[in-house]
């Protein structure tokens, strides 16, 4: 019993002689609304943009002056290194030129030692190969003293040799 | 919606509804208040755009708030406002009417309570459905349709009593 429908005749009469009635003018101007309305857009931009200028520039203040120091990273880097083969250093002695014997290089233990020959069984790399089969049972015995092949002792290790050759 | 299509709309809304907003805020503020208040709505109708919903209960709900908003900052600055609000002329044309003389409907509508009162002006002068009317109020479908059936014949014993006839 709410709708249109349920107003009598009466009240729609009653409706239509109220409706005569037209409602004043108004001073209203459609274009001044819209200058307005268009004014404060503008305005509303103007602070849009002086709010992200202000932003940055606290942003940027904050990162000079809370600025982190430079990390320093430590890493392990390979890089080939060449290792000169023979150096020919030219003497002068009593004005005749003269060549001097190649200066001693480090010879590693582990290079001369691999590089016996691959069938051998005193081979580093055969031998290793065979420790982690076996174990350390599969270790030659100690070569009685005197033999021709000794075990390197440490001091071998870094023994020095003439001219890198293994 | 494009730019000119909705100039285009405010400029129609305003046409057809700009005196009709301004005589449903009479009923609360005086003509200059009144206009102000529906100035504003139109603005913000310009800047954000019309809204989703049907515009023309929005238009009457905006003013409304407004009115409401308006009131209580002038309760607090000038109390005297309130008294020229009052002040019920020009709220319609004078144009010639053989059936309603103009003062008569003012009066008519201002001895109205003030629910019975908007109701009244919301479908007659606002043109709204009785759900519109209703979402403006804020009320029941079933509240909003008594208000306006008994402002109705409020108005009918008043139009037919001997001194009202007199007059006319």
């Amino acid at each position: 019993m709410s709708n249109e429908q349920d107003l009598t005749p009466q009240e729609r009469e009653l409706e239509q002689i109220l409706a005569k009635a037209s409602p004043a003018a108004t001073g209203l101007r459609l274009e001044l609304i819209e200058t307005e309305a268009h004014r404060r857009q503008m305005v509303r931009q103007v602070w849009t943009w002086r709010a992200i200028a202000a932003v940055l520039v606290v942003g940027l203040g904050v990162s000079l002056v809370v600025r982190p120091q430079p990390r320093v990273v430590e890493r392990l880097v390979e890089a080939p290194v060449e290792v000169p083969r023979e150096v020919i250093v030219e003497v002068p002695v009593d004005g005749h030129p003269q060549v001097s014997p190649l200066p001693p290089t480090f010879t590693p233990f582990l290079r001369s030692a691999a590089a016996r020959p691959v069938n051998s069984p005193d081979n580093y790399i055969v031998l290793r190969e065979r420790v982690m089969e076996r174990g350390l049972d599969a270790l030659p015995d100690r070569p009685p003293p005197g033999s021709a092949d000794p075990t390197p002792r440490p001091l071998d290790l870094l023994s020095v040799t003439n001219g890198g050759d293994v | 919606m494009q730019h000119g299509q909705d100039t285009d709309e405010v400029r129609s809304l305003f046409v057809r509804h700009a005196e009709r907003l301004v005589l449903y805020a009479r009923q609360w503020l005086d003509r200059s208040a009144a206009e102000d208040v529906v100035q504003e709505v139109f603005i913000q109708l310009i800047l954000r755009g019309p809204p989703r919903q049907a515009v023309e209960p929005w238009l009457y709900r905006c003013v409304r708030n407004g009115c409401i908003s308006h009131m209580r900052g002038a309760s607090r600055r000038d109390r005297r406002q309130r008294e020229v609000a009052r002040d019920h002329a020009g709220w319609f044309e004078p144009a010639a009417s053989t059936q309603l003389d103009v003062e008569h409907a003012v009066r008519l509508l201002q001895d109205l309570p003030a629910e019975k009162r908007e109701a009244v002006m919301l479908r007659i002068w606002g043109d709204l459905s009785f759900p519109q009317i209703a979402a403006v109020m804020q009320m029941p479908l079933s509240t909003v349709f008594n208000h306006y059936r008994g402002g109705l014949a409020r108005i009918r014993e008043q139009m037919e009593s001997p001194c009202q006839t007199n007059r006319t």
